[in-house]
Formats: structure tokens, C-alpha cells, sequence
């Protein structure tokens, strides 16, 4: 992965320098990517949302101001376009089945036990329908703390909230996600 | 024993509660089972979600999105420069005909009405007038005749025999309150060639065509 911050990366790639862009994408694709596919529970749909999600950002890398941190902008046009697309296609049923979804998620292979590898991999996949069906407030937030780690305030700016409506959301997604998964026989 | 709310655990968990706070809730849930419980469920929880994040997208998107963006970049660059280029080549075109002289473009009204030599074969007659083109318009409108083409210069027109008649009266009307030594011209010529037409009803749905020429 390249060196570059990302302001010099991005001011590379608005100087002309396209290929820079494959730094910034490979930097940030499993991020936006897992936050994509955890609202449509479809690989290759989460695939083609977040490459529209990059090609919008390279478009649009010259309106940066850099006045945050670049991965809190772009996970606010992630969050546009996702709240866009689900308007688009409120008519659409995804399946929460699907084979491929099953066989693309790879889990790390920290455990010598495999039986305990195979309920790992049970879990997560009713870990995933679970985050899957959460109300987006609540959905969006917990994979930005739980799932990718970011702190309370970053949290804030990528989806203009309060830090007060941050810390309420988190609590109360995490209460509902509990009770959920503890129905689900997973707690 | 007042058990610790949740949100309070979720706090504890991520770490942003006071020192007081922080050592209530780790002495509490020492003494408390149920508290302990929901701690370890929420924590079980959370490295879960945590777990998540092994979900990765293929080897080769980054690459496979670059060329796209690629792609994408230069049609939208010549597309700008073909939209320049039309853009600037238009506004040449609107320039040289603004300059060009009077007299090119009444030639071109000659042209143009030479150009309709189909029609003029098919006229009955030319009725010069010194009628505007929005008066002949209306006049012909009142007759219920058909307009086959005009320009600022002359309007073709088809109508039946009792039409052609009327706006031929109309015609002669106005051209009597402002003379045009040219209408009689036509008129003339029309009466000249009159007696040569054939019969005209409206039982046989003859037509006439013929031309306004306007001054």
C-alpha cells in the first residue's frame, strides 16, 4: 500500500495523476464495502454499489475541502448514495440466503477446533442477517464502531449527527442487536 | 442491588466513561451475576460484529474500478471537447450569416423559391399582393385553405373554387385601398389564363393552387 497521506494522494490524482485513485480505492474498498453490504445483503451488489461509490468520490475529489479527515467524507457519500439507492429500489426483496454469500465470507482460521470454525462461521452469518435488519440508524452505526472501530466523533461527522445521538444509538442498537441474536440462540 | 443500565455497560465497554463511573460499574459487576452477564453478552456480541470485518471485496476491484474511472474520465473529456467544438463552430456559422450582405441573403429567398419549382409547375396562378405575411395568413385562414408552403416572400395555397374566389375578392379589396402596380399584373394574368382552367366545383373536389406574392 502506498506511503502517501491522502490529501497527497488526492492531490495527486486531481493534478492528473488518475492511478493514484488505486491507492485511495485499495486503502478504503473493504470498509466501504463491508458498510454496503451489510444494508443489502447481496455480494455482487454491494460490488457494483461501491464502485459507483468510488467513481462519485473520484468525480468529486476536487469539492474536498479537507476540513475533515478524508475517510469521514467518504463514507458520507457512501451513506448518500446507499440512502439514494434504497429509495431507488424500495421495491426490491433481497434474498438473505444466497449461496455466494455463504461461500465469499472468509473467516480468518485462528482456531485449531474446526467444529468450533464451522459455529464460528454459523454465527456470523446469523450475525450478518441480524445487522441486516436492523433499522439503517441503528445498522450504520454499529458497523462504523463495532465492525470498522471508528471513534465517537468521526462517527458524528460521517452521518451529521450529535455526539450525545451517537452514544444513544449505539447503546440502543446494541441492546436491540442483543436481544435479537439472544432469540437467535447466538448469546 | 440497583443492576447497571445497558447503556451504561456499552459505555463501560468502549471506554468513555468518568474514573468513577468506570470503577462503580468493575466493582459492581464483581459482586452482581446478572450485571456479569450482560457485560460478557454484550462483549460476546461485539467481537462478533468485530469478526465482520474479515468480509472483504475481490483481489482485483481496485484495479477493475480504476479502469472504469478511467474510462469513464476520458469519454466525459471528449465529449467537453466535441461539445466545445460544435459549440464554437455554431457560433462561427451564426456570425457569418449575420454578416453576410442584404442582397446574398434576398438572393437566397430566390433561391429558395426556386427551390419549390414543383410547386410553382402545380400553381394555378401567382397573385402578387401587397398583403404582409400575417394578413394573408389570417385571410386564408378565414377560407378554410390550405397552406402548402410560404415564406416571408409568398404563401402557396390550396382551396376549393369558392375559396380561391373569395380570397381573391378579399385581395382585390385591399389592393384597391393601397394600390400595388404589380396586382394587376397578376390579376391579369390570371384572367388571361382563366378561361383556359378547367371547370371547378366543389361536386368534383377540384382544387386550386396558387401563390400570394407578397410584397
Amino acid at each position: 500500500m502506498s506511503e502517501y497521506s491522502d490529501n497527497e494522494l488526492i492531490d495527486r490524482v486531481i493534478a492528473g495523476d488518475t492511478d493514484a485513485f488505486a491507492d485511495i480505492i485499495t486503502r478504503y474498498q473493504n470498509k466501504i464495502f463491508r458498510y454496503v453490504y451489510t444494508r443489502v445483503y447481496d455480494y455482487d451488489e454491494a460490488c457494483d454499489m461501491t464502485q459507483d461509490i468510488f467513481l462519485i468520490t473520484m468525480e468529486s475529489l476536487k469539492t474536498f475541502r479537507k476540513e475533515s479527515q478524508f475517510s469521514t467524507w467518504l463514507f458520507s457519500i457512501a451513506v448518500n448514495y446507499c440512502k439514494n439507492h434504497r429509495r431507488k429500489n424500495r421495491h426490491k426483496v433481497y434474498s438473505i440466503h444466497s449461496a455466494q454469500d455463504e461461500t465469499e465470507i472468509q473467516i480468518p482460521d485462528i482456531r485449531q477446533n474446526q467444529e468450533e470454525l464451522v459455529i464460528t462461521n454459523e454465527s456470523l452469518q446469523i450475525m450478518l442477517e441480524e445487522i441486516h435488519k436492523l433499522p439503517d440508524d441503528y445498522r450504520d452505526i454499529l458497523v462504523l464502531r463495532d465492525i470498522e472501530g471508528e471513534s465517537y466523533s468521526a462517527i458524528a461527522q460521517a452521518l451529521h449527527l450529535s455526539l450525545a445521538n451517537v452514544k444513544v444509538r449505539i447503546h440502543r442498537g446494541r441492546e436491540m442487536l442483543k436481544t435479537r441474536l439472544q432469540q437467535r440462540g447466538l448469546l | 442491588m440497583n443492576h447497571i443500565p445497558v447503556h451504561k455497560l456499552s459505555e463501560y465497554i468502549d471506554g468513555i466513561l468518568d474514573a468513577q463511573d468506570n470503577d462503580a460499574i468493575t466493582s459492581h459487576v464483581s459482586e452482581c451475576p446478572e450485571c456479569r452477564q450482560n457485560l460478557l453478552q454484550l462483549q460476546k456480541m461485539i467481537a462478533l460484529l468485530s469478526s465482520l470485518k474479515t468480509i472483504s471485496i475481490p483481489a482485483t476491484f481496485a484495479t477493475d474500478t480504476l479502469a472504469r474511472a478511467k474510462k469513464q474520465y476520458y469519454h466525459k473529456r471528449n465529449y467537453r471537447s466535441l461539445r466545445g467544438s460544435v459549440f464554437v463552430a455554431a457560433m462561427m456559422l451564426i456570425a457569418i450569416i449575420t454578416m453576410l450582405p442584404d442582397s446574398i441573403k434576398h438572393d437566397q429567398s430566390k433561391n429558395h423559391i426556386t427551390q419549390n419549382t414543383q410547386n410553382n409547375q402545380r400553381l394555378d396562378c401567382i397573385i402578387p399582393t401587397n398583403m404582409d405575411l400575417n394578413t394573408a395568413m389570417m385571410v386564408i385562414q378565414q377560407h378554410n385553405a390550405r397552406v402548402l408552403d410560404f415564406s416571408n416572400s409568398y404563401v402557396i395555397v390550396e382551396s376549393d373554387v369558392s375559396s380561391f374566389s373569395s380570397i381573391r375578392q378579399i385581395i382585390n379589396n385591399y389592393e384597391s385601398y393601397r394600390p400595388n402596380p404589380l396586382s394587376n399584373v397578376g390579376i391579369t394574368y390570371m384572367q388571361q389564363q382563366e378561361k383556359t382552367y378547367p371547370e371547378l366545383t366543389h361536386a368534383n373536389k377540384k382544387k386550386y393552387i396558387f401563390r400570394l406574392q407578397l410584397r
